[in-house]
C-alpha cells in the first residue's frame, strides 16, 4: 500500500512553465485518472515525478523518492513513450533486461507476455509492430514486479477494443489489491469507466483534485429536457421563475438552472401539457471541457466551447 | 550496483548488433594475425629471441579491428539508448544516474577485456600454427606479458572513450567518426605536421597521442635498426601508459559528470 504524493513539482522550459507548483496525492487502492489537454504538462509531470526530468518539488513513494527505493522498476510500474525500445531487441529480451536490471525472477517474464497476450510473438522485434502492440509490451514491463504502484501515460493509445476492456480490468484489479493508479489518458470516456478520482492540469497548473462524482457536480452542467405542447407559454414561464432556457427546435425545451421537479411545477401551474421530463447529466468528457476551458494551450477553434 | 550490471550486460547481450561487432572483432583479429604471419614469415625476423618477442607482439596485438569493435561498443553503449529513447528504461531501472553511468563504463570494459583476450588467444593459435610453435620458446615472456597486458588496456580504453565521447559530443554518429577517423587521418597528420616543423619537443609529444600511446603501450619492441614499430619506437611505454590512462581517465570523468547532470536528453 503505496502513497504517492507530490508536492510543488515546477519545470521550465526556457520562460514557459511546462508545470507549475503541481501538488496533488495518489492514494493507494484507488484508480486516479490525470487529466488535462495536450501541452498541459501531464508527461512532463509524470517525467519529473518519477526523476526524468530535472525541476523543483518532490514526489514520494511511501516518503521516498523514486531515486531511493529499492529495486525501483518492481515496485513502481511506469508507462511512459510504449514506442521507447530498441528496434531489433526482441519483446522477450526487452522484458528479461528489465527484469535482471529489478531483481525479477526471469520466469515472470512469460507470465506478463502471456497477460498482455504477446507470448506468440515474443520472439518478434519490435519494429514490426503496431502502436498497440508496443503498448502491450510497455504495460508488460510495468506490471513485471508486480508492483504496487502503477504510473501509465497514455496507456488506452492504439488498444483495440478487447484491449481497452483488458486494461480496464489489469486497473481496477491492481487498485482493488491496494495498488496506488495514476492514469493519464485522453480517452476520456474510457477512463471514466474506471477512475474514481480525477487530478485535471491545464497549463502545468492544478484544476481540479477530487473524487469523479465530486468534479462533474462541480464542473459539470445539469439540464432538464422538456418537450411540451406550448413551448413558448412554457419557456416565457420558466424564464420568469429564473430559468436558463434554450429552445431547441419543435416542442423541445433545454433547461438549466432549474431542477425537474421545478420544471414540472410551473409547467403545471402554466397549463402546458409535457409530454417529455427528463434530465441529463454531464459526462467526464464535457466537464472536464468545460473545466479546462480557459487552459488548454493547443486547441481547436470551438473544441471547448 | 549488481542489478546495473546485470542490466548492462544484458542490453548489451540481447542486441543484434553486438553479436555482428564481436564476429567482425574475431575474423577481423583472424584475418589481421594471418595476414602479419605470412609477412613476417617472409622477412625472417623471428629467427633471433628479440625478434621472436617483437614478431609475435606485433601477431597478437596489431589488430586494430579489436581496438575499434571496442570503441562501437563504447559508443552504443550510451548511443543505442539516446537513439532509440530507451535511456528512460535504463534510468528506470538505475535512477542513480552515477551508478548507472558507472554501469554502462563497467560492462563496456568487460565486453572490451573479454574482446581483447579473445584476440590474444586467436593470436597465439594462428603465430603457432604459421611461425613455428618454438617461436615462443625464443621470446621474452616477461616482455610479451607486458605487451598483451597493454593491449588489454588499450582496448578497454578505447572502449571508454567511445563512451565517453558519445556523452560529451552527444553523438553516437560523431563520436564513431572521431574514434575511426582519428587514427588513421588526425594522428598522421598531426605527426606529418610536427615532422614538417622539425621541432623535436613536438615531435616527440606527437608518439604520444591517444592511438599512438595506445599503441606504444602494448608493443614490444627491439632496440636498434630493424624495429617493426617504425612509428612507436619514440614512445616510453610507461610515460604511453600515463598519457592514455589520464586522457581515458579525463574523458570518462567529464562524461559521467554531464550525465549526472543532465542524463536524459542529449
Amino acid at each position: 500500500m503505496t502513497l504517492i504524493q507530490a508536492r510543488g513539482l515546477t519545470k521550465h522550459f526556457g520562460d514557459v512553465a511546462a508545470v507549475n507548483d503541481l501538488s496533488f496525492d495518489v492514494s493507494p487502492g484507488l484508480v486516479t485518472g490525470f487529466l488535462g489537454p495536450n501541452g498541459s504538462g501531464k508527461t512532463t509531470t509524470m517525467r519529473l515525478m518519477l526523476g526524468l526530468e530535472d525541476g523543483a518539488g518532490e514526489t514520494l513513494f511511501d516518503g521516498r523518492r523514486y531515486a531511493q527505493l529499492e529495486r525501483p522498476a518492481s515496485r513502481v510500474g511506469v508507462l511512459l513513450d510504449a514506442r521507447s525500445l530498441h528496434p531489433t531487441r526482441t519483446a522477450r529480451n526487452h522484458l528479461r533486461m528489465v527484469a535482471q536490471g529489478s531483481g525479477i525472477d526471469c520466469d515472470r517474464v512469460e507470465e506478463v507476455l502471456a497477460m498482455v497476450g504477446l507470448d506468440e510473438v515474443a520472439d518478434t522485434k519490435p519494429k514490426r509492430f503496431s502502436l498497440g502492440m508496443h503498448q502491450r509490451l510497455g504495460l508488460a514491463a510495468s506490471l513485471l514486479g508486480r508492483p504496487d504502484v502503477l504510473l501509465l501515460d497514455e496507456p488506452a493509445n492504439g488498444l483495440d477494443p478487447q484491449g481497452i476492456v483488458w486494461l480496464r480490468e489489469v486497473l481496477r484489479t491492481h487498485a482493488a489489491g491496494g495498488a496506488a493508479v495514476l492514469v493519464s489518458s485522453h480517452l476520456l470516456a474510457e477512463i471514466e469507466a474506471v477512475v474514481d478520482r480525477v487530478v485535471v492540469i491545464g497549463n502545468g497548473e492544478l484544476i481540479a483534485d477530487d473524487t469523479l462524482a465530486s468534479f462533474i457536480t462541480s464542473f459539470g452542467l445539469s439540464t432538464v429536457r422538456v418537450r411540451t405542447t406550448k413551448p413558448r407559454r412554457l419557456r416565457a414561464a420558466l424564464a420568469r421563475a429564473g430559468g436558463d432556457v434554450e429552445h431547441a427546435g419543435g416542442e423541445l425545451l433545454l433547461v438549466s438552472s432549474l431542477d425537474q421537479r421545478t420544471v414540472a411545477q410551473i409547467a403545471h401551474a402554466a397549463s402546458c401539457f409535457v409530454y417529455e421530463l427528463m434530465t441529463s447529466t454531464d459526462n467526464l468528457e464535457r466537464s472536464f471541457l468545460r473545466a479546462s476551458r480557459d487552459r488548454s494551450a493547443h486547441v481547436a477553434v470551438g473544441a471547448t466551447s | 550496483m549488481n542489478l546495473a550490471l546485470r542490466y548492462e550486460l544484458t542490453r548489451l547481450a540481447t542486441v543484434p548488433a553486438t553479436r555482428v561487432l564481436v564476429s567482425v572483432s574475431v575474423i577481423g583479429s583472424l584475418l589481421v594475425a594471418v595476414g602479419l604471419c605470412f609477412v613476417l614469415n617472409q622477412a625472417n625476423t623471428a629467427e633471433t629471441a628479440a625478434g621472436a618477442s617483437e614478431s609475435l607482439a606485433v601477431v597478437l596485438t596489431r589488430s586494430p579491428v579489436t581496438v575499434f569493435v571496442a570503441g562501437l561498443i563504447g559508443a552504443m553503449s550510451l548511443g543505442h539508448d539516446y537513439k532509440f529513447a530507451t535511456i528512460d528504461v535504463t534510468m528506470l531501472v538505475t535512477p542513480r544516474r552515477m551508478r548507472a553511468f558507472a554501469a554502462k563504463a563497467l560492462t563496456v570494459a568487460l565486453c572490451a577485456v573479454v574482446l581483447a583476450v579473445a584476440s590474444l588467444l586467436i593470436g597465439w593459435a594462428v603465430a603457432l600454427a604459421m611461425l613455428g610453435t618454438d617461436v615462443a620458446g625464443r621470446a621474452s615472456l616477461g616482455t610479451l606479458a607486458q605487451a598483451q597486458a597493454g593491449y588489454v588496456v588499450f582496448v578497454a580504453g578505447w572502449g571508454l572513450l567511445g563512451l565517453a565521447l558519445t556523452r560529451i559530443f552527444a553523438s553516437q554518429t560523431f563520436a564513431i567518426l572521431l574514434l575511426v577517423i582519428w587514427p588513421f587521418v588526425v594522428e598522421p597528420a598531426l605527426k606529418g605536421m610536427t615532422a614538417a616543423l622539425s621541432w623535436e619537443p613536438a615531435r616527440a609529444a606527437a608518439a604520444y597521442l591517444p592511438y599512438a600511446a595506445g599503441q606504444a603501450i602494448s608493443s614490444a619492441p627491439r632496440a636498434g635498426v630493424g624495429s617493426l614499430y617504425a612509428s612507436a619506437h619514440a614512445a616510453s611505454p610507461a610515460l604511453a601508459a600515463l598519457a592514455f590512462a589520464g586522457l581515458v581517465c579525463a574523458l570518462i570523468w567529464s562524461a559521467a559528470v554531464m550525465f549526472r547532470n543532465r542524463p536524459v536528453a542529449m
